[in-house]
């Protein structure tokens, strides 16, 4: 051994490197929490604060609660009945993963402008009813991979004790579902204090609004860091809630699980089923695409051209470039460290726990927080040739996978963990490396859990708008900031293109996505 | 209350064309315990879910305690089961999943029943604890305190001791007998375990390919099986020619051995109280034989083979 550094030291040191790359931002921001700016927070106070409080709580409750009914309840008919297209339905369902929430925003913002004219229209409520219609998706699928975790004998016990099928679905299936359902919540939850896409075109003031507003338009960075870590107690309040509805999640080990025989449902019902899902996914899939290709259509019969700088080639490349290096970065070092962890036990899987920080925290904290971070670095002029980190290609890929790592990482750590560990042994004894091994055979088995996570990465990369905003170097516009520019001006016509290119990018996700899930038995349609 | 606990007469259904129950009658009687055996895939998981009304049939009838339950949702039957993986709800205690089937009960009676319920399967000092806290076989005893609280007109045990370790299997199936005996509740227990189904049950049936070939008292299922299936399915049988010049059926105690002749041990297993044979005869049968423990033949060896009565 001499002469060799002993794994577990550099198992520890990949980890502890990790760790603390991507937990530094928040760390950096929840200092100058410990700091308080007393006359910004007065000033704030006086100003738009309360307001911002009230319609950021306003929105979560009213998008998470309508998120989890109606994510819950399709999962419920899909998972335990069967229906006229029941198994394209189930995918179908997932579908407005691939829109982001401030271009569904947008088509329905002008779509129901018609008919409850242009003031009425901006109301927290149908801003509500928009983000419920494009992130139910996540609770959904938590909910039927937790569904279909319960298997047939638990709800066919449930039946012969005199539970009514609908009654079967209040007193066993959703009780035990809770932790799965809670964990698709937080989701929700978090994705709602991150959007500041939707929120603007509705004139709803969250604080991450007004992060962003106070960023851009005072230039008073001060006063956005101080809302910025408003904002994480937020998310905070949050990831605490969602740990207390999660406890108490409770599995038994089961011999002989038979799989949930779904019911066969009458002709009549099965056709309202069809009929009542068919209808969520017009509202949030066809309506939005069928507008977009007729704005496209319609621009280009009147030979409008392109007002954006650039052109669509140059927004198009900058997106798939910059979401593909940072779902490789975010992959390949979420890899290493799950191949670490696994290996090195408990407190190292706690300490991982670490490196995903970023993503209870919504997105323009983590923007902010890079911000401060590397500004800071940038200060002390460490880095040769005079290079500034704010404001790089670097600093962008870092600010994006700091708020994305988890994504990466859990998903590789889930599909690792279910491999049994005599297997690696095995592989071991038989004289295989560590390296080897995890190349060999712990990289393989965890492979669909690899493609997910990398579906899962791409849409939101491509969707993401605060970091990208804040962080990207200049000439580097993506789509997403090309829809954010042309509908802060109404231009929904020049938003179509972009918007379209965006959902084509994020359907080919969702689908590597759903197949991945399904080979890995975590979705089964 | 002479009904018998379930009858289920002329059942069919079919998966594609694969006959799933091909007409099977069946009648348990107040009280009596019946061991449901067969290959499987040969339709014994799908008899118990069709008298639970968890399945639908293309023909035939079931009567519960005389009552025709044939179109009744499985929630108004009156069924208790219990599977292999014991299916306790994960989120409730034990004494919650105990009481979960008798809201219709006042509260009262409610705690009365349960009580009553953990007395009888021993589980007073687990009664506030989660079920992933509890051993296998503590996770049995608490699916069937649930299957039996609502006071069922008969108990269905889907493999209920498959996923046990065998001294724990053949302990709880004593006790689950003795329980079904105290309550006086008719029950199906659907196993593929021949020794379980010929020492427990009050009567065998055997199953194949939808089918039931027989269904008798045990000591009558091994001596007298219906056809050459049973015969093999529920124990050890070879088959000698007897005086009659027909085949008969001898198990292995009934085989006795003698050095020299013109069939050949191939096999020698010691199961402690005894030798057990495994004899190549000269028409290429196999034959297997019970000796005593002492000092046996070898592999190899010469032998004959004489059939006596039990």
């Amino acid at each position: 051994m001499s002469g060799k550094i002993p794994s577990a030291v550099a198992g520890w040191a990949i980890i502890l490197v990790v760790v603390a790359l991507f937990a530094s931002p928040v760390i950096v921001l929840a200092w100058s929490l410990a700091d308080p700016a007393s006359e910004v927070w007065a000033q704030l106070w006086q100003t738009r604060l309360p307001r911002m409080i009230v319609d950021t709580a306003v929105l979560l409750i009213t998008v998470v609660l309508g998120a989890v009914v109606v994510g819950t309840s399709l999962a419920w008919l899909v998972s335990a009945h069967d229906f006229v297209g029941r198994s394209i339905i189930g995918w179908l369902l997932v579908t407005p993963l691939a829109i982001p929430g401030y271009v569904g925003g947008f088509v329905w913002l002008d779509t129901l402008s018609t008919v409850v004219g242009a003031r009425g229209v901006r109301s927290i409520w149908l801003c509500a009813a928009v983000l419920v219609v494009s992130l139910y998706p996540y609770v959904y699928l938590f909910a039927r991979a937790a569904f279909a975790d319960q298997g047939g004998d638990t709800l066919a016990a449930a039946r012969s004790l005199g539970c009514r099928p609908l009654e079967v679905f209040w007193r066993v299936a959703i009780p035990t579902a809770r932790p799965a359902i809670a964990a698709g919540a937080a989701l929700v939850a978090m994705e709602v204090l991150t959007d500041i896409g939707t929120v603007r075109l509705f004139n709803v003031s969250t604080l991450a609004d007004g992060v962003m507003r106070v960023w851009f338009d005072s230039g008073n960075r001060g006063a956005a860091t101080e809302l910025a870590s408003a904002l994480t107690g937020a998310a905070l309040v949050l990831v605490a809630a969602e740990r207390l509805l999660r406890r108490g999640a409770r599995r038994i080990r089961r011999a002989g699980e038979t799989p949930l025989v779904p019911r066969t449902l009458s002709p009549f019902r099965s056709w309202l089923t069809l009929i009542g899902s068919l209808m969520v996914i017009t509202v949030a899939v066809l309506v939005p695409l069928v507008r977009l290709i007729d704005w496209t259509l319609e621009a280009t019969r009147s030979g409008q051209a392109v007002t954006v700088a650039g052109g669509i080639g140059h927004h198009a490349t900058n997106t798939l470039m910059l979401a593909g290096i940072a779902t490789v970065v975010c992959i390949t070092i979420g890899t290493m460290l799950a191949l670490v962890v696994t290996r090195r036990g408990r407190a190292a899987r706690v300490v991982g726990r670490l490196a995903t920080v970023g993503y209870a925290m919504p997105g323009p904290v983590v923007a902010v927080g890079v911000v401060v971070t590397l500004a800071a670095l940038d200060r002390r002029d460490w880095l040769p040739g005079g290079f500034i980190l704010v404001g790089s290609l670097v600093g962008l890929v870092f600010a994006l996978v700091t708020r994305f790592f988890a994504v990466g990482y859990q998903g590789v750590e889930a599909s690792l963990d279910r491999l049994a560990p005599s297997t690696r042994e095995s592989a071991r004894i038989l004289g295989s490396s560590s390296v080897r091994t995890a190349v060999t055979v712990e990289i393989p088995a965890a492979r669909y859990g690899l493609l997910a996570a990398t579906a899962l990465l791409s849409v939101d990369m491509v969707k993401e708008l605060p970091i990208t905003l804040l962080l990207r170097p200049f000439g580097v516009d993506t789509l997403a900031v090309w829809v954010w520019q042309a509908t802060s001006e109404s231009l929904w016509a020049q938003a179509a293109v972009p918007s379209l290119l965006m959902i084509a990018v994020g359907m080919i996700a969702v689908g590597i996505l759903l197949t991945a899930l399904e080979r890995g038995g975590e979705f089964t349609s | 209350m002479n009904e018998p606990a379930v009858r289920v007469t002329g059942l069919r259904r079919r998966l594609g064309d694969k006959s799933v129950l091909d007409g099977v009658d069946l009648a348990v009687g107040a009280g009596e315990l019946i061991t449901l055996v067969g290959p499987s895939g040969c339709g014994k998981t799908t008899l118990l879910r069709v008298i639970a009304g968890l399945e639908s049939l293309e023909s035939g009838s079931v009567h519960l305690a005389g009552r025709d339950v044939t179109d009744v949702p499985p929630e108004k039957r009156r069924v208790g089961l219990v599977f292999q993986d014991n299916a306790l709800f994960a989120h409730l205690r034990v004494d919650r999943n105990i009481a979960f089937g008798l809201r219709h009960l006042p509260r009262a009676q409610r705690a009365e029943r349960v009580h009553e319920m953990i007395r009888l399967v021993k589980l007073e000092h687990l009664a506030r604890r989660w079920p992933h806290q509890l051993s296998g076989g503590e996770q049995q005893r608490v699916a069937l305190a649930r299957a039996l609280a609502p006071s069922p007109d008969v108990v269905l045990l889907d493999e209920p001791f498959g996923a046990l370790d065998e001294v724990l299997r053949e302990e709880l199936g004593w006790e689950v007998k003795a329980i079904l005996a105290q309550r006086n509740t008719g029950a199906i227990l659907v196993t593929h375990d021949r020794h379980e189904a010929i020492t427990l049950g009050d009567r065998v049936a055997v199953m194949d390919e939808g089918k039931i070939l027989q269904c008798a008292a045990p000591r009558v299922a091994y001596d007298q099986p219906a056809t050459r299936f049973v015969a093999d399915f529920l124990a050890v049988a070879s088959y000698v020619r007897g005086a009659d010049g027909q085949m008969q059926l001898a198990r292995p105690h009934q085989l006795r051995v003698a050095v020299g002749g013109q069939h050949t041990i191939t096999r020698v297993e010691f199961l402690g109280a005894a030798h057990r044979y495994t004899i190549r005869a000269a028409d290429g049968s196999t034959l297997v034989a019970d000796v005593g423990p002492d000092e046996p033949l070898q592999v190899g060896a010469a032998c004959s083979v004489f059939v006596i009565e039990r």
